[in-house]
């Protein structure tokens, strides 16, 4: 339940203002780290090849984890450094001066292994001191980042952090009852990484604000955005962010007074002198692909997540009030209300999809089979076949994982071709003719895109009749739904009688998250959770 | 008078909650203007939308003529005319289904009860109107001297509102809307439903102060809903003076829709959304201030705004009209 208007606005009554205490934490070591890791996603970003791109995207997805959560200081900068390969394959790929920034990378971040995180140690502090105090607190955090927070703790058998101290999405926030501190890490930011919603300075439920960033990262322009408080121009935007989130702050009549402490980490770093400057503001202006959509995610289960275009209206299941499916637009999706995929039967399929998974039991025992009896070798033939992935062999390894949520399996249909090929997959020649009206591989993709939840939107796109069909399915399924609507996902069939064939599956929402940047293909399909992780604004 | 929110303890009606009855109440008396828009912007999700439109019924409840009395007869009419599909009346404490048989030679409607066998046929004049009804809508008078429940209510809700007209109390008015929340019309029914008053012993709930006819069926009706996932309204007549959008997507829709493009629009979001959401309603008054300019002169007739409430207030620029 949220908390009541009521309550809240006695709050903002009770208050002449509110206060932000920002701990700015420098380390000599972490900058020459964040220095050398900038020049060489910007300078890989630039280079227009794939694999750059690739390489870019990855390093960026790491240092900005890095920057807006208490991670350790482990070794997952360096796996994503070494995955580019020797030193010497380095500067031969890409020159001397991205060898050299890699050097660099690589040593300090074998240095940055052996010492503790600064943030984790402020962090742990305030915590620590909140608790003493008897102030009552939440830390504003992603769902992924919370295992960072509770890591501080681990050691300690007197202090944990009870789950309700968590807040992961603007839902959770509206629900939370006025309170002392919130606690986040990172800049303040409307969208990606460390993202938080404007709410918190337009809307605040507690007295103090308590920000632990890393020197140079600064707060979003404009963040604190109310669309009716200030008519925003774009130069105030570039160039006034103080101003226009003061602006929006006057309107509304809240204050804020903000009190900066920083403090330094000099144990190791060779390039002290250097300054520190924000990443987020860089990787903002990096070429962004022109094919990319703007897209919300809808996460169904710890792991995997559909993308939705802006407005898409989707079929929805709201468990409380409403057993009926109706398509609703992805922005109105709650936590804990039912996503609905409607997987149409394909006609190529007709007759095997009763059984799910045939062809990836096939093709995944296969892959199995191959691949423990030598994953190079295997690579090495996939490679020369034209399957030209980078980490082909992690890949692979990935693939031959059983069937979950959805098949893994590669991403796109060439390479998906060229995989089933080279295993020597096709229909047996004594097969009925009527089985082989394509290749096994084709069989096998549609497969994959059914679990995918690929192949009904062609229709939904095609055929508004469809989408009729599908409510009247769902209607008739009202009881069976009801006898369900406890479990976190399930599936039905469509009812007979019907002219449409095939099964709805139902899965629970965890949360609705916007802030994404897809490619047009990435969209409208069950998708890793991980791969998402890239299309963060 | 008492309030309550979500069974909290009674208390007086909290400032925010007064001044959004306030500011409905004082919209309805802003100088005549082609068309004003306005976004009012709260720290959290409520039942402001129904607060304001509450002010507006209860100006409404003031005025002469604020009723559907006048224009039942030509709605009858019209609704003849055009036969829509469905579309069916009841008499007043008779039993029956009528549907349009045609017309007299006067132009009034003739109306075949399609419930018995015999061909029963009844002339609607002029006189006669107010004694039937478009089947599930709410009467448009309540016959015999009776009034809505609850109106005791109404006559305290404001600090300087003007005398009450008891007509206007037993007559159905169509002339404000509430287009409810797009999740539905039962979410935006139960969030009303939370926000009570009290007075002299006796309590009733927002949900039912608002006398949305489904909400409360059998009496008059002050409020048109518009059910903004269906994107249907609750009678046929759709031309409301004043429409109060629960909720930001309610507010797109509403004010782009065709049926509201010369209805003042009042959208209520809160701003503990995504960042999209929001967006996309700064860049909807961004858009609509091609033809319409703020209108910082409204605010003169409006009151105070509380701490944490924001509002803009635009209005059709001359040119256009």
């Amino acid at each position: 339940m949220p908390v009541t208007a009521s309550r809240l606005f006695d709050f903002l009554e009770g208050r002449s203002s509110c206060s932000i205490e920002r701990y700015v934490i420098a380390s000599a070591a972490f900058g020459d780290l964040r220095h050398s890791l900038r020049s060489m996603i910007v300078r890989l970003s630039q280079s227009g090849e794939w694999d750059g791109t690739h390489i870019s995207d990855r390093l960026r997805s790491v240092l900005s984890e890095w920057l807006t959560v208490p991670a350790r200081f482990d070794n997952k900068i360096l796996l994503a450094l070494r995955e580019m390969g020797e030193p010497e394959a380095v500067e031969a790929r890409w020159g001397r001066d991205i060898r050299r920034h890699f050097d660099d990378a690589c040593c300090t971040a074998q240095e940055l292994v052996e010492v503790e995180n600064p943030l984790r140690t402020t962090l742990a502090n305030l915590i620590q001191t909140l608790r003493e105090k008897g102030r009552s607190f939440h830390i504003y955090c992603h769902r992924r980042s919370r295992e960072h927070f509770e890591s501080l703790f681990a050691a300690s058998d007197s202090v944990t952090l009870p789950e309700d101290v968590f807040i992961h999405s603007v839902a959770k926030y509206r629900e939370a009852e006025p309170f002392d501190v919130l606690l986040k890490v990172g800049p303040l930011r409307s969208r990606g990484w460390g993202k938080a919603p404007d709410a918190l300075l337009t809307a605040p439920r507690f007295d103090t604000l308590v920000q632990v960033v890393w020197s140079g990262c600064g707060d979003e322009p404009g963040y604190g955005y109310d669309p009716v408080s200030a008519q925003l121009r774009e130069g105030d935007a570039a160039h006034y962010t103080d101003a226009v989130t003061d602006r929006y702050m006057r309107s509304l009549q809240l204050k804020w007074k903000v009190q900066e402490t920083q403090s330094r980490d000099n144990t190791i770093g060779r390039h002290a002198g250097l300054p520190d400057i924000d990443e987020f503001e860089v990787f903002t202006k990096l070429t962004q692909q022109a094919d990319l959509q703007r897209a919300t995610l809808v996460q169904v289960d710890e792991g995997h997540g559909i993308l939705y275009p802006p407005h898409s209206r989707v079929l929805a299941l709201d468990a409380v009030t409403n057993p009926v499916g109706y398509p609703l637009p992805v922005e109105a999706f709650l936590e804990g209300m039912f996503l609905i995929l409607p997987l149409l039967d394909d006609a190529r399929l007709a007759g095997l999809q009763a059984e799910d998974g045939h062809f990836s039991k096939v093709w995944k025992e296969k892959l199995n089979a191959e691949y423990r009896r030598n994953p190079e070798t295997l690579a090495n033939r996939l490679w020369d076949a034209g399957l030209e992935l980078l980490h082909l062999q992690s890949r692979i390894a990935h693939w031959c994982k059983p069937t979950s949520t959805v098949i893994h399996a590669p991403q796109s249909v060439h390479h998906f071709e060229i995989l089933i090929k080279v295993l020597g997959l096709d229909f047996d020649p004594n097969e009925p003719t009527q089985r082989r009206r394509a290749a096994w591989w084709q069989f096998a993709w549609d497969e994959v895109r059914r679990a995918r939840g690929e192949a009904i939107h062609t229709g939904f796109l095609e055929h508004q009749i469809v989408d009729e069909q599908l409510l009247a399915a769902l209607r008739a399924l009202d009881s069976d739904i009801r006898a369900n609507i406890g479990q976190r996902t399930f599936q039905l069939a469509f009812p007979p009688g019907q002219s449409l064939h095939g099964i709805f599956r139902f899965y629970r929402v965890l949360a609705v998250e916007e802030g994404f940047e897809v490619p047009f293909g990435e969209l409208r399909k069950l998708c890793e959770l991980t791969r998402i992780d890239q299309w963060r604004v | 008078m008492n309030f309550s929110e979500a069974n909290e303890p009674w208390r007086s009606i909290p400032d925010w909650a007064s001044f959004l009855i306030e500011f409905g109440f004082a919209w309805l008396g802003l100088p005549r203007a082609p068309r004003r828009i306005a976004v009012v912007s709260m720290p959290s999700d409520s039942a402001a939308a129904g607060l304001i439109v509450l002010g507006a019924i209860r100006r409404c409840l003031e005025l002469d003529d604020a009723n559907d009395v006048g224009s039942h007869y030509q709605r009858l009419l019209d609704i003849a005319r055009t036969r829509p599909k469905g579309v069916y009346l009841r008499r007043a404490k008779k039993s029956g289904r009528f549907t349009f048989a045609g017309f007299d030679r006067d132009g009034n409607p003739i109306m075949r009860n399609e419930s018995v066998t015999w061909d029963q046929r009844i002339t609607i004049t002029r006189s006669t109107a107010l004694n039937w009804r478009i089947a599930g809508e709410a009467p448009v008078t309540i016959l015999n001297g009776q009034q809505l429940p609850n109106s005791q209510f109404y006559a305290q809700l404001v600090r300087n509102g003007g005398e009450i007209k008891p007509s206007n109390l037993s007559e159905s008015h169509s002339q404000i809307c509430l287009a409810g929340r797009v999740i539905g019309e039962a979410k935006t029914r139960g969030c009303m439903a939370d926000i009570r008053f009290s007075d002299d012993g006796i309590d009733a709930d927002l949900s039912q102060l608002l006398t949305v006819q489904n909400w409360m069926p059998g009496t008059v009706s002050r409020v048109m809903f518009y059910n903004a996932r269906t994107e249907k309204f609750d009678r046929q007549d759709g031309k409301p003076q004043v429409v109060i959008a629960d909720g930001d997507t309610s507010f797109l829709k509403v004010v782009d829709g065709e049926e509201f493009q010369h209805s003042d629009v009042i959208g209520v979001i809160h701003r503990t959304m995504e960042r999209d959401r929001l967006e996309a309603i700064g860049t909807k008054l961004e858009d609509l201030r091609q033809w319409y300019a703020p209108d910082e002169s409204a605010f003169d007739g409006l009151p105070n705004m509380p701490r944490g409430i924001g509002m803009s207030v635009l209005k059709r620029r001359q040119a256009c009209q």
